[in-house]
């Protein structure tokens, strides 16, 4: 059976009318990890915001989520809170926005875990601590005492993905989590994130127009073009012979470039070697 | 030619009274040739944008010099023409209440020429667009758009070099890849020379002649492109092992 399946999912702007994500159905199974690709506003981020009923106020929505059988579209708001960020976790492209500015990066993740368990604080410390560790930041308690503008970009995505292995939701859904970092910060986090698949068993959700990194870390790629799911397919298979001519289009223009860097540095590929 | 003479640059950490400086450039000495495209590649808080910043003569170095042709570049009458700047970020880099006429406008009048709509149309088409784009507004165009209107303006008043800071880093995949052909189009066309800033290496081998690393403000090494494998410091060998082809 799978983990969760979306039927249907329609997805328009309340007040023009105007249908963003016309009808899209997906399924993702324990574990796995499906991409979604497309060139900007191919509705990727409109898609996993409304897996979570995130989606700002106007944008309205229809369809079926459903998550391990329930249907969270039937949930009210306040039904959903529990799924919200336990059962499914969200890391966002940009960690400057995702956290509360005006509080130390510890005192919101202290409150996201007192939401969802009734552990001891020492206890939430002792888990975060441990899972900040295991994503490569060295001194978790100074990391918590600081304010998300006073940490890095890769630090605060290494945060959130500390605080996902913490949570230990069944769904991860990554909206560009390495698009604002730069290329050896990006290496760093994807490696997380594929560590992550190995040490907690959550599906992922993954978007990104990086097709490099979704070649890395993806089991399967849905493309999306103008809020339509075009293609759908194992990651290999779709980066050799994608059938509709929009995946060969996005994977050929990114082609060129790799191509040509992998053979200036003597054609192997340095990422999987 | 550009030439940076031991350049070094720190900036105050806690505003502009007291607090300690932080180094940000230090000892910098690099040339650029006519002609030739340049990478500049590094991490974020390198000092590569820092770099690009002294290079346009928009900021002073603290110690050494940076000079065009032998005369240094924060004199504007030198920099006038003759170099010029795509930046990362194309939704600010375009006046919002300007159109594509009026910002392409705007460097032909300083260059000093008669510019005409036919010209405009000229340099739209070298960047695939056309004469329809020449009225609208930068909150009408998409960001591969926007960002080839910056390359039209900084194209038209004839530079001989682009310096080009993280100006593909925010586009789609397929639009990079659009922009990066333009680019090199344009550099056999018309001769037009690049320093190309960024993080993408790949993207920086597929555009430059010459790729110079730089790691916590100093140059590590710079390397002809067709010898990047070849890399010599364990830094550049290290960076080169964290490309995610």
């Amino acid at each position: 059976m799978s983990l969760l399946e979306v039927e249907h999912l329609r997805i328009w702007d309340g007040r023009t009318g105007v249908v963003l994500v016309p009808d899209s159905s997906f399924r993702l199974s324990q574990g796995e990890c499906l991409a979604i690709v497309g060139e900007s506003g191919s509705g990727k981020s409109l898609t996993c915001r409304a897996l979570m009923r995130l989606n700002r106020s106007g944008i309205r929505q229809s369809g079926r989520i459903i998550l391990n059988g329930v249907d969270l579209a039937k949930l009210s708001d306040k039904e959903l809170r529990p799924y919200r960020g336990r059962r499914m976790c969200m890391i966002m492209q940009n960690g400057m926005r995702a956290f509360d500015p005006s509080r130390p990066v510890g005192a919101y993740l202290l409150e996201v875990l007192s939401i969802h368990y009734d552990w001891s604080r020492s206890e939430m410390n002792t888990k975060l601590s441990a899972a900040m560790t295991s994503v490569g930041l060295q001194d978790p308690s100074a990391v918590m005492g600081r304010y998300p503008h006073e940490l890095s970009g890769g630090m605060l995505q290494r945060v959130m993905i500390a605080l996902a292995i913490v949570l230990e939701p069944d769904v991860i859904i990554a909206d560009e989590p390495t698009t604002a970092l730069d290329a050896v910060t990006q290496y760093e986090v994807v490696e997380q994130f594929v560590q992550l698949r190995g040490r907690i068993g959550s599906a992922i959700v993954f978007v990104s127009h990086d097709l490099g990194v979704v070649r890395r870390i993806a089991d399967e790629v849905l493309v999306m073009k103008e809020g339509v799911i075009v293609e759908r397919g194992k990651t290999s298979q779709l980066f050799t012979d994608g059938s509709h001519p929009y995946t060969r289009y996005l994977v050929s223009s990114k082609e060129a470039i790799r191509s040509h860097y992998l053979q200036l540095m003597g054609g192997t590929d340095v990422a999987e070697g | 030619m550009l030439k940076v003479e031991g350049v070094s640059k720190s900036y105050r950490r806690n505003g502009w009274l007291g607090g300690e400086r932080q180094q940000v450039l230090r000892q910098v000495h690099l040339e650029w040739n006519r002609g030739e495209s340049l990478g500049i590649i590094g991490e974020s808080g390198s000092g590569k944008s820092t770099l690009g910043r002294l290079l346009l003569g928009i900021e002073k170095p603290d110690q050494g010099s940076v000079t065009w042709n032998g005369r240094p570049v924060t004199d504007r009458r030198v920099r006038r023409g003759t170099i010029s700047a795509v930046f990362q970020d194309y939704t600010s880099s375009i006046h919002p209440f300007y159109t594509v006429r009026q910002a392409l406008l705007e460097p032909l009048k300083l260059v000093g020429g008669q510019p005409d709509t036919k010209d405009m149309g000229k340099l739209l088409r070298q960047v695939g667009l056309d004469e329809s784009y020449m009225d609208k507004y930068p909150h009408e165009l998409s960001g591969g758009e926007a960002q080839r209107v910056c390359i039209a303006r900084a194209v038209s008043s004839a530079p001989q070099c682009i310096l080009l800071d993280e100006a593909i880093s925010s586009l789609d995949g397929s639009v990079q890849m659009q922009v990066l052909e333009l680019l090199k189009q344009l550099k056999e066309s018309s001769g037009m020379g690049y320093i190309f800033i960024t993080h993408d290496i790949q993207a920086a081998a597929f555009l430059c002649d010459r790729i110079m690393i730089v790691c916590s403000g100093e140059i590590v090494e710079t390397v002809a492109t067709p010898q990047l494998r070849h890399v010599q410091s364990e830094y550049a060998k290290e960076l080169l092992r964290k490309v995610i082809s």
